[in-house]
């Protein structure tokens, strides 16, 4: 294909059709899974299945399999700072809540 | 500027790469903001949020999930076409995303419109105004990505990128999937179980 080094990565066409066919079952899934009443695990479910979406856009339309560590240490980075920031903040308003 | 700029060309791809990454980082800092803004409403306001969230249409927030999956799709084999140094279906697979994304700001639109026809503004609830302030600043990402990929469109009719040298058609492609993934938390957060 002429590309040099590890970060032009090319994938068969194919596998962009069966990820995007894998992304629209999911969207159904989640549609579907939202009409039955689970109780408290509605909300989980559906993060569960957005974020097994966003993992399959990020692999493999935007090629996160190919890249480096560098790429990957800022994507954890960010994630782990991004999910604590929200819980705290969530505790802190049912705090104030409370009181 | 054949040879030995394709063989500069490399280190270049990978630095500019890693900029868009890095702004994109930033954007998931900002939209996890929003989440968290959301996080907290929807912890305070239990009722407001399992009543308001009914008055939203599933069905058109399903079909513009639908329509962005498909625009990633095709941004996603423009990128895997200029790869192989193919331009004629870059445009195509271009046009088709450009053309995607109008579609889903004008669902938002009938959206947004059929809101305010029966009276509900950002300040009529705690929900509304999240769903609203979340929608748009997501719809102003959309607005933002069709600009970029316009202008990716047009340097690919002035014959700018090959196989070896497509960073701006990666960079903006990477971002149209980041802007898709936003809309996949926003679609069942906001339509689905709030």
């Amino acid at each position: 294909m002429g590309t040099p080094g590890s970060g032009h990565s090319v994938q068969p066409y194919w596998i962009y059709n069966a990820v995007w066919i894998a992304l629209l079952v999911f969207t159904v899934v989640t549609v579907v899974a939202a009409q039955i009443n689970l109780g408290g695990w509605n909300v989980p479910l559906a993060l569960a299945i957005a974020s097994t979406k966003a993992v399959l856009v990020g692999l493999f339309f935007m090629h996160l399999r190919f890249e480096g560590r560098w790429v990957w240490g800022f994507a954890v980075f960010s994630i782990f700072l991004l999910l604590p920031v929200i819980a705290v903040t969530v505790m802190d308003a049912l705090h104030g809540l409370v009181r | 500027m054949e040879h030995a700029a394709g063989v500069e060309e490399f280190p270049r791809f990978e630095t500019s790469k890693m900029g868009v990454w890095i702004f994109l980082f930033s954007e998931v800092l900002l939209f996890g903001g929003l989440f968290a803004t959301y996080a907290v409403f929807r912890s305070l306001f239990v009722q407001d949020f399992a009543r308001d969230h009914r008055e939203l249409d599933v069905t058109l927030g399903a079909i513009n999930t639908v329509v962005l999956l498909c625009s990633s799709l095709s941004v996603a084999l423009g990128v895997a076409s200029i790869q192989r140094g193919k331009t004629r279906p870059l445009k195509l697979c271009l046009g088709i995303t450009i053309l995607l994304g109008l579609v889903f700001l004008v669902i938002k639109y009938f959206e947004y419109s059929g809101k305010f026809a029966h009276g509900i503004y950002p300040w009529t609830s705690s929900f509304f105004s999240i769903y609203f302030l979340m929608t748009g600043i997501h719809g102003a990402h959309v607005l933002g990505g069709l600009v970029a990929l316009s202008l990716v469109l047009y340097w690919t009719f002035q014959g700018r990128f090959s196989a070896t040298n497509y960073v701006r058609v990666e960079g903006t492609a990477l971002y149209w999937h980041l802007v898709d993934i936003v809309w996949i938390y926003l679609f069942p957060l906001l339509y689905l179980v709030a």
